[in-house]
């Protein structure tokens, strides 16, 4: 990067016209690589850098300014003051604004501590895993028809400061594996993929046999399987669905922001109010070691935590940016996060989970249900806050207590409050999903992970034929 | 600007992306934030033995020299593939400059008419509208002597409404997207008026039953449903066998009332102009032409590696290299209005909004979603709305099961659709 980034940032907002104001510069560098059938199909090598002013008034209204050139900060300070006295509409009535949460100035530095640095290695090598992994699905088994391998490593430098004194360096590495096939058998394809997503070092992407069997174990099986008849069923969700659930249903429900000026919705989360069993406890936590999802500081210098959402069935927190910390009167969490400095933060998750509970193992949970459905994974997920829909990525039938045959296009549907309540089973086990996938909320994707035990829920609805 | 080929280098691309968007956001019905973005890119792609490499950045400091040879290492692995950069010299102009110029107040006014509109519909309307003009100017040289100067602009509003009664949440949502301001259809106001209409009809709730209904499907649901098809028309994913449509073209696949088209000519539209990202000229491209599969759509590598001709379509988002994605898809309308579609239902359902991901698996045709947002009709009327139900079918299957075709389609984002009532869908509540 530029050299002397923070020194300029601390000297271009001390004479910030605006009362508060932040800079955020970040600097990314991408390897991405695509290879079909174990030839090379896309090499690209991006650095993506660039800032971010955000200039706030005592009325409420922000400017917003990023850019690319990091040169001249202290223009982009006043410009983003400009585009704040543009937002303030002199005609509306002032209602008293309650600022940002107060929060201690940081100084900080935060470095990545990768066993395998990727920088380090060489793009040649890069090049010749992702065909190694390509050949291996290529040879794996007859059906397969096509293989396409995409690795990526991230590495992005985070420099933050703002008018309070908090000048914070952080390094956010990230590397990806996705191994897809499409697999044919006569006139039925199936299009399959398995994917692992860390904050950690090239170490693991090497040896990954056990991502390869996976990849084709299930295409195979899906080749074999019949689409799922729709309709009301038990379903028991593996730890990485039930994961998805959690940040699906609830956790955006949690996303501070959507509530924060609309009364109706505050008295729909109203702390205390029981949302699912006894047995029932979802976190949002960004101090995870090594999870995608993780940081140690997020965009606006508030260290991250473990933070309850639910505690023992009842609501009991909510996740903030300080400004809407200082709206609701609670204290902030550390999930104002963006997903580039092409954006303003938004309150975001990090890695959520719901936490195991005394549910016993999974055949437990299958031994009394006559006729169900066990999902594993996901594929996808979408919520409007209040209804969900998600897209398990393979599932099988449960009949008289046991696994039965494994059934395709699955989509469950429902309502958030009346699904939580009918969670009847939370697993002993647990395990964080190191899958890919980012959150969308906005234009960009945001990388988050989550996790659980397995979870039972009664009365699901299952779309399909 | 390279003209001189170096020993080690066929031909080189050059390409520069400098962006200014304003946005004005909007929170619970008020203005709250005024954000301008200034993007910069530079990006550079080498043939070198006939093998593709890419570099991109928004870091000035890194010199076309310097990025030249980061995509020099990256075509060392590329794959041999027969494609030349065009020769396309343009200098372009900007389709609506009123558009280009539109102020942050000016663009203030426009959000603020679309909240007035629609809380006038339903004064317990919660609006979050962001409003953006981008002007773009995007350059483009390479050593077969091609030379583009292509400038762009763009207005987009995105609306997200919410109605609570209690617990029970309300939600619809609109994307308009244009690259020349107007007063009729296509406008900011008609888009508000479109879902204080939406919101007039959800005034009771009404009751689904589980079954296969007449469904009408909305321009929006219609574009929904359809992502999988333009999907599959990739001759990206024709080439690497994920897609139902290779090898099929010539065969009458789907209704003959239907035909789509994908259409980068249309000025009027934020994705339209004279060439796409590579330099190569848009054309007009008929996809399925009166329900047979006519063509795919393709960018410079794609159609080198199939043997066909690019067709306009090769473009990058941000910092990406260039891949085949659509630019307009149009389906052509038909002959019914959607007041003689709703007349002529003793008993059915007008699906206005669809949630759900949209994994790969659909690219084969099964879909199964749910509807955020319907309307009950009974006896030729709506009588209120639903939502939470799941619809599943099969997209392919549905396009050859079409019952009526609307008479006036609507862009909704990039795809323009019209009101399409279809069979064989099933319901589950």
């Amino acid at each position: 990067m530029v050299a002397n980034v923070a020194e300029r940032m601390v000297e271009a907002l001390q004479n910030s016209p605006a009362p508060f104001a932040d800079i955020r510069v970040e600097r990314r560098e991408i390897t991405h690589l695509v290879f079909r059938d174990g030839e090379p199909e896309t090499i690209d090598l991006r650095v993506d850098q660039g800032g971010i002013v955000r200039a706030l008034l005592p009325g409420g209204s922000w400017g917003i300014v990023t850019f690319t050139r990091l040169a001249d900060f202290k223009r982009r300070v006043r410009q983003a003051w400009e585009a704040a006295q543009a937002s303030a509409r002199s005609d509306e009535p002032r209602s008293p604004y309650p600022g940002l949460a107060p929060v201690p100035p940081v100084i900080a530095r935060v470095e990545a501590r990768l066993e395998q640095d990727f920088r380090a290695v060489s793009p040649d090598d890069k090049c010749a895993l992702a065909a190694d992994y390509g050949a291996q699905l290529m040879n794996g088994h007859p059906c397969v028809r096509s293989a396409r391998v995409t690795y990526q490593d991230s590495f992005t430098q985070v420099h933050y400061a703002n008018t309070e004194g908090t000048c914070l360096y952080q390094e956010r590495p990230t590397i990806d594996l996705q191994l897809a096939v499409v697999a044919r058998d006569g006139e039925h394809v199936q299009q399959v993929e398995r994917s692992l997503s860390l904050a950690a070092g090239f170490e693991v992407v090497q040896h990954r046999t056990d991502l390869v069997q996976k990849t084709l174990s299930l295409a195979r099986a899906l080749l074999k399987a019949r689409p799922v008849q729709g309709g009301r069923y038990p379903v028991v969700m593996d730890p990485a669905l039930a994961g998805l659930f959690a940040h699906e249903a609830f956790g955006h429900l949690s996303e501070a922001d959507f509530i924060m000026a609309d009364p109706a919705a505050q008295a729909m989360m109203t702390l205390g109010r029981r949302f699912g069993p006894p047995q029932l406890n979802i976190v949002d936590d960004g101090d995870v070691p090594g999870l995608r999802g993780s940081l140690a500081y997020d965009d606006e210098g508030v260290p991250t935590h473990k933070t309850y959402l639910i505690r023992d069935g009842e609501l009991v927190g909510r996740l903030h940016s300080r400004e809407t910390a200082a709206a609701l009167g609670e204290p902030p969490t550390g999930n104002a996060r963006a997903t580039s400095y092409r954006h303003p933060p938004l309150v975001r998750m990090t890695n959520t989970c719901i936490e195991p509970g005394d549910g016993g193992s999974l055949p437990d949970m299958l031994a009394d249900i006559r006729l169900g459905v066990y999902a594993c994974n996901w594929l996808g997920g979408e919520t409007t806050l209040g209804d969900f829909s998600f897209v398990p990525r393979w599932a099988y039938m449960i009949r008289d207590g046991q696994l039965a045959e494994m059934v395709r296009d699955v989509t469950f549907t429902g309502n958030v409050f009346e699904t939580l309540a009918h969670i009847d089973r939370i697993g002993s086990d647990f395990a964080w999903d190191d899958s890919s996938g980012d959150c969308g909320k906005g234009e960009e994707g945001l990388p988050v992970c989550d996790g659980g035990p397995h979870v039972r829920v009664q009365d699901v609805l299952v779309g399909g034929k | 600007m390279m003209t001189r080929a170096r020993p080690q280098m066929t031909s080189n691309e050059f390409l520069r992306r400098a962006i200014e968007t304003t946005r004005v956001g909007f929170k619970a019905n008020r203005l709250r934030s005024v954000q301008v973005q200034e993007f910069e890119a530079q990006a550079a792609r080498v043939l070198t033995g006939g093998r593709l490499g890419h570099a991109s950045t928004t870091d000035a400091e890194i010199d076309r020299t310097a990025l030249l040879h980061r995509a020099l290492w990256a075509a060392r692995h590329g794959r041999p593939v027969g494609m030349a950069f065009p020769a396309t010299r343009l200098d372009a102009a900007v389709a609506d400059p009123k558009l280009s110029g539109l102020s942050s107040a000016e663009l203030t006014a426009l959000g603020e008419e679309m909240i007035a509109i629609i809380r006038q519909a339903d004064p317990r309307a919660m609006v979050e509208l962001e409003i953006r003009r981008s002007r773009e100017h995007m350059q483009i040289q390479n050593s077969e002597g091609g030379v583009v100067s292509a400038p762009s602009s763009r207005l987009t509003a995105e609306v997200w409404v919410e109605r609570r009664r209690g617990d029970e949440v309300l939600v619809m949502f609109d994307t308009l997207k244009s690259a020349q301001l107007t007063d009729g259809p296509g406008s900011h106001r008609h888009c508000a008026e479109r879902i204080a209409q939406g919101l007039i009809w959800a005034a009771q709730p009404a009751r689904v039953q589980a079954g296969q209904p007449p469904i009408i499907l909305s321009p929006a649901a219609v574009a929904v449903l359809i992502q999988p098809l333009i999907a599959a028309l990739s001759g990206a994913r024709v080439r690497n066998g994920s897609s139902p449509l290779a090898g099929k073209r010539g065969q009458l696949l789907f209704d003959p009332r239907l035909t789509l088209v994908d259409d980068g000519t249309l000025r009027h539209r934020p994705n339209g102009g004279a060439v796409d990202h590579e330099g190569v000229p848009t054309q007009r491209t008929v996809l399925i032409r009166n329900g047979v599969l006519e063509n795919y759509y393709y960018d410079l590598r794609t159609a080198a590696l199939s043997g066909a001709a690019s067709t306009g379509n090769g473009r990058r988002e941000l910092l990406a290299p260039p891949r085949p994605l659509p630019t307009n898809v149009v389906v052509s309308a038909g002959p019914t209005g959607l007041k003689t579609m709703i007349a002529s239902l003793d008993e059915g359902l007008l699906v206005e909004q669809l949630l759900g991901a949209n994994p790969a698996a659909a690219l084969r045709g099964p879909f199964s979603r749910t509807i955020g947002l319907g309307y009950k009709i009974e006896r030729g009327r709506v009588v209120g709305y639903v939502k939470g139900a799941a619809l599943a079918g099969n997209v392919y299957d549905m396009l050859n099961r079409l019952v009526a075709v609307g008479d006036t389609p609507i862009w909704v984002g990039d795809i323009c659709a019209p009101y399409i009532q279809v069979a064989g869908l099933n319901v589950t509540v």
